[in-house]
């Protein structure tokens, strides 16, 4: 029996991965965290970065913007509130939004600010993602 | 009687709105298997978050303070989120939910003295409270098939903002449910503050025994799952609402076809007999004429 981990990433409108791998890593609140088997019991909440999957000698990758994972008896759940595999990533259409909302004037309040500061963040992490071989 | 042009024309209409009513049924049979694709992808988010609460509560996270969950001790002002459609032609899928609501809301104001406001999602619920001149405190269109969870999220976060700010002191969902794959009822269900639902603990006691490390602590966790877990609730009441209503249009566009091809028939058989009855009247004229001459 191999040790692989059942592993499945959910967004809440669609499941965009299932299947056994290796190793798994995700983007944890704070930090990555990675998980091989035999990993005990835990859930823990997401954050904004990305998610490894490697099974053999292929890696997947994917974006992941909030939610939640959970490991238990070596099946891996991913609760992703957002989340895109990278082949449905165009890294010259992220570009072009970076450079857009980058292009913007700075806007008055704090708030604005921190949001589009927010915004840009992601776009970057998911450029990335994007853009990995 | 009527004469057999006259039929012809009548039968020509009736004929045509069978190919319409025939049309929209397929149509809206198509969106209601889009639809329950849609749902079914989505259970499995809603059921796995629902597990994670249960083994967090588990843990004794039952008795945090989450703003989310705490009830308010005299709630005044409430808000009704009213999910209908945009569009009629759907049997009684709107004014169930309207009437429904209204009940509802006649309940709350009148015996219990409260202040009631409509969110109203869906052009005809939002129609029906401008007939009857009661303002909402909202209305936006239902964004029916291009409703994203994005959407969803937002207007979670209104809503929840709604709440925590004391703007109102409860919210409720006015909407249809689903109950079995061919049977919807309006529903009004509890959104805020959360009600712990028990009925899932007590199933899967036996998986309790599994120790979790939580990641940050599970009072963190508690607090950020339960938005998410509102807006799935949300997500999922919209996404049934659609679906019933899809539902309610393809009974109400069969039923139409069906009355259509009665009433071809119907018709084509007075057309028949209309025909038959100048046929022997000019025979009989023929004849008579004949008789004259003799």
């Amino acid at each position: 029996m191999a040790m692989k981990l059942n592993c499945s990433v959910l967004t809440p409108e669609r499941q965009i991965y299932e299947g056994q791998v290796d190793f798994a890593v995700v983007q944890a609140y704070d930090g990555e965290m990675g998980f091989l088997y035999n990993h005990a019991p835990l859930i823990s909440e997401l954050g904004t970065g990305e998610i490894r999957l490697r099974s053999g000698d292929s890696t997947e990758y994917f974006y992941v913007d909030g939610g939640f994972v959970e490991i238990k008896n070596n099946s891996l759940i991913i609760l992703a509130q957002e989340a895109v595999s990278k082949q449905d990533m165009r890294p010259e259409e992220i570009e072009s939004k970076i450079k857009e909302i980058a292009a913007l004037p700075k806007p008055e309040t704090f708030t604005d600010r921190l949001s589009i500061d927010i915004e840009l963040k992601k776009l970057k992490a998911r450029l990335k993602i994007a853009k990995k071989q | 009687m009527a004469t057999q042009r006259e039929i012809l024309k009548r039968i020509k209409s009736v004929k045509n709105t069978q190919k319409i009513t025939k049309t929209m049924e397929m149509v809206s049979t198509a969106k209601m298997k889009k639809m329950q694709d849609r749902i079914i992808m989505s259970k499995p988010y809603g059921e796995k978050l629902e597990t994670i609460i249960d083994h967090l509560r588990q843990t004794g996270v039952e008795d945090v303070y989450d703003p989310l969950m705490q009830e308010r001790p005299d709630p005044n002002r409430i808000l009704i989120l009213m999910i209908t459609g945009n569009r009629g032609l759907c049997g009684g899928f709107n004014t169930r939910v309207i009437d429904n609501t209204i009940n509802f809301k006649k309940k709350l104001t009148i015996e219990e003295g409260k202040e009631v406001l409509i969110y109203s999602m869906g052009k005809k619920g939002t129609n029906y409270f401008r007939f009857i001149k009661e303002p909402v405190y909202k209305s936006v269109l239902n964004p029916e098939d291009k409703f994203k969870f994005d959407d969803a999220s937002r207007l979670g976060d209104e809503l929840i903002n709604l709440f925590v700010t004391g703007e109102v002191d409860e919210v409720y969902v006015s909407y249809t449910k689903i109950m079995t794959r061919s049977t919807q009822k309006a529903t009004i269900t509890r959104l805020l503050p959360l009600k712990p639902e028990s009925v899932a603990i007590q199933e899967s006691v036996e998986e309790f025994h599994v120790e979790y490390i939580f990641e940050p602590n599970p009072y963190k966790i508690f607090s950020s799952l339960l938005p998410l877990y509102i807006k799935m609730k949300l997500y999922l009441a919209v996404l049934e609402s659609g679906f019933s209503e899809n539902f309610a249009r393809r009974v109400a566009m069969k039923n139409a076809t069906d009355a259509a091809k009665e009433m071809v028939r119907d018709l084509t058989i007075t057309y028949n007999r209309a025909r038959q009855a100048k046929i022997t009247k000019e025979i009989s004229e023929i004849v008579g004429g004949a008789a004259a001459l003799e």
